[in-house]
C-alpha cells in the first residue's frame, strides 16, 4: 500500500494532512514512550471525565436555577417588600459520613441524569416554593392553605413552560391533591378565580406578605388562618362582581388583614377632575384602621392620570405612602360576560400600620373587630360619607 | 444593587447516589430490599428514591410516590425537614 493510498483513505474518513501528522505523532509517542503515553492518556481521560461530570452537574443546576429564579424575580417584583429569594443547587459530597449528614440536617434530592431534566425541575421547584415562597406567612396558615398556595403558585410557574414539565407536575402533584385533598383544590379554584381578575399577586399575596411581617406576642395562627379564609372569600366575591354592582363589599376588616379596594372609573368625576370626594373617602378608610388601600381602575391614560392625582393628593394630606403602582391584565364581568381589560392599581399603605401586636393593642382593636362582621358592606353604603361626596364604584 | 437571599437545595446526581448512600451506610440494606420509605413503608430502591434526610431513626429515605413527595413538602413548609 503506497503512502498516497493511505493519505487518500484518511481523507476519505475526513482526516486531512494536519490530522495525519497528529495521528502519526500520537502513534510515535505510543511506541517510543509507552509508559509515559499511558500516564498522559490516564490524566486526559480523568480530566475529560471530570469535565463531563462537572458539565452535566452544571447543566442541571443552571437549568433549574435559571427557570426558578426568573419566575421568583418576576413574582417578587409585583409584591412590595417581598424578598426575591433565589435557588442555588449545591451538589452533596458523596463521601459525607452519617455523622456529618446528621450535623448538616438537610434534605438531599436525587437528581436524574441530564436527559431526564423535566422531573428534576418540577421537584426542585416544589421544594423551593415550599421553603422560600412566603415562608413567614405560611407558618401562620393551615396545612390546606399552605398546600393550596404552593400548588397554585407552582402551577402558574409551570404553565408557562411547555410539554412534559406540566405533565410531570400534573402526575406527581396536581392529580394527587385533586384525588385526596378536595379542600386544597377548592382553595386552588378560589385562587384561580381571584387571579382571573388579576388580584392574586398584587392583593392576596401582598396581604399575605404583610401578615408574615407582623410580630405576635402569643400564638395567633388560628386567628390569622381565619382571617386569610375570609380575605379569600372577600376577594372571590369581588372577582365575581359585575361592573356596576354596588352591593359587593369592597372592604375587608379582619383582625390582622385590613384592606380596602376602591374603584375609580366614574367618567363624570373624571371629566370634572373632581378628586376631593375621593380624598375625603380615603381619609375615612384609613380612620377605620385599614392598612392597605388598593385604588383600581381602567388603565386608560386619562383615568390613570386621574388616579395618580388622587393618590398624590391623599399622600400629601394623610399619613399614608404610595408603595406601588402597576398595570395588569384581568378579566371582569360585564353584563354577565367575562371581558378582558387592562387595569391600573395604586397601592396606598398607612404609615400607622401595626407590626407588633401586644395585649393592649389587641384588647383595643382586635377583639372588638372579631365581634364585628369581618367583611363590611360596600363603602358606598357607609353613612359617614355624604351621598353627594361618595365616590362611585361603577367600574 | 438588589440583595437576593439564596436558598440552597442539596442534590445528588443519580449516578453518584450509590456512593453517597454507601458513605451513609444505607446502600446495603437498600440493595437487599430491607430499606423502606419513611412515609409509606414500601420498599425503597435506587430507582424509586426521591431523596433522603436525617431524622431520629438515622437516614430517612423517601420514595417518589406522589403522596410521599407531598408529605415531604408539608414537612418542608413547617420546617420539620430542612433544605
Amino acid at each position: 500500500m503506497s503512502w498516497s493510498t493511505v493519505l487518500t483513505m484518511l481523507k476519505y474518513f475526513g482526516i486531512g494532512t494536519p490530522g495525519f501528522f497528529l495521528l502519526g505523532l500520537v502513534l510515535y509517542m505510543a511506541i517510543k514512550y509507552p509508559t509515559r503515553f499511558t500516564k498522559l492518556l490516564a490524566i486526559l481521560m480523568a480530566l475529560g471525565y471530570k469535565v463531563f461530570k462537572a458539565g452535566e452537574r452544571k447543566a442541571i443546576a443552571l437549568n433549574i436555577e435559571g427557570k426558578v429564579n426568573d419566575f421568583v424575580h418576576n413574582a417578587a417584583s409585583q409584591i412590595t417588600g417581598m424578598r426575591a429569594a433565589q435557588v442555588r443547587i449545591v451538589w452533596t459530597d458523596v463521601a459525607t459520613t452519617k455523622a456529618e449528614f446528621v450535623a448538616q440536617d438537610r434534605l438531599v434530592i436525587n437528581m436524574k441524569r441530564f436527559a431526564n431534566q423535566d422531573r428534576n425541575f418540577v421537584h426542585a421547584t416544589m421544594a423551593f416554593i415550599a421553603v422560600a415562597f412566603l415562608p413567614r406567612a405560611k407558618k401562620l396558615l393551615t396545612v390546606t392553605q399552605r398546600s393550596a398556595l404552593d400548588l397554585y403558585t407552582a402551577q402558574t410557574l409551570l404553565a408557562e413552560q411547555a410539554g412534559p414539565l406540566l405533565e410531570h407536575f400534573l402526575d406527581d402533584f396536581w392529580g394527587n391533591e385533586a384525588a385526596s385533598r378536595p379542600k386544597v383544590m377548592e382553595l386552588v379554584e378560589d385562587f384561580y378565580l381571584i387571579d382571573k381578575v388579576g388580584l392574586f399577586r398584587p392583593v392576596l399575596i401582598q396581604e399575605l406578605e404583610n401578615v408574615g411581617r407582623k410580630v405576635f406576642h402569643r400564638d395567633r395562627r388560628f386567628l390569622v388562618a381565619t382571617d386569610v379564609s375570609t380575605l379569600v372569600r372577600f376577594l372571590c366575591r369581588y372577582a365575581k362582581r359585575s361592573v356596576g354592582d354596588e352591593t359587593v363589599p369592597l372592604r375587608h376588616l379582619g383582625a390582622y388583614c385590613r384592606c380596602q379596594i376602591m374603584i375609580i372609573a366614574r367618567h363624570a368625576r373624571l371629566v370634572k377632575g373632581d378628586i376631593e370626594p375621593y380624598v375625603t373617602f380615603i381619609r375615612e378608610v384609613f380612620d377605620k384602621k385599614v392598612e392597605n388601600l388598593y385604588l383600581i381602575g381602567p388603565a386608560a391614560p386619562d383615568n390613570w392620570e386621574f388616579m395618580n392625582a388622587i393618590a398624590t393628593e391623599a399622600t400629601r394630606r394623610l399619613p399614608i405612602t404610595e408603595v406601588a403602582t402597576k398595570r395588569y391584565p384581568g378579566s371582569i364581568l360585564v353584563k354577565g360576560r367575562r371581558t378582558k381589560v387592562e387595569s391600573y392599581l395604586i397601592h396606598l399603605r398607612s404609615k400607622e400600620s401595626v407590626t407588633y401586636f401586644d395585649r393592649d393593642y389587641e384588647k383595643e382593636f382586635i377583639i372588638p373587630a372579631l365581634g364585628e362582621s369581618r367583611t363590611e358592606p360596600a363603602p358606598e353604603c357607609d353613612a359617614s360619607v355624604p351621598a353627594s361626596s361618595r365616590p362611585s364604584s361603577s367600574a | 444593587m438588589e440583595h437576593r437571599e439564596t436558598t440552597e437545595l442539596s442534590a445528588v446526581l443519580e449516578k453518584d447516589l450509590e456512593q453517597a448512600l454507601d458513605a451513609l451506610g444505607v446502600l446495603e440494606p437498600l440493595r437487599a430490599g430491607q430499606a423502606c420509605c419513611r412515609f409509606c413503608r414500601q420498599t425503597a430502591t435506587l430507582a424509586n428514591l426521591f431523596g433522603y434526610y436525617p431524622d431520629v431513626e438515622g437516614v430517612a429515605l423517601v420514595c417518589d410516590s406522589p403522596t410521599c413527595i407531598r408529605t415531604l413538602m408539608d414537612l418542608l413548609r413547617t420546617g420539620d425537614v430542612k433544605l
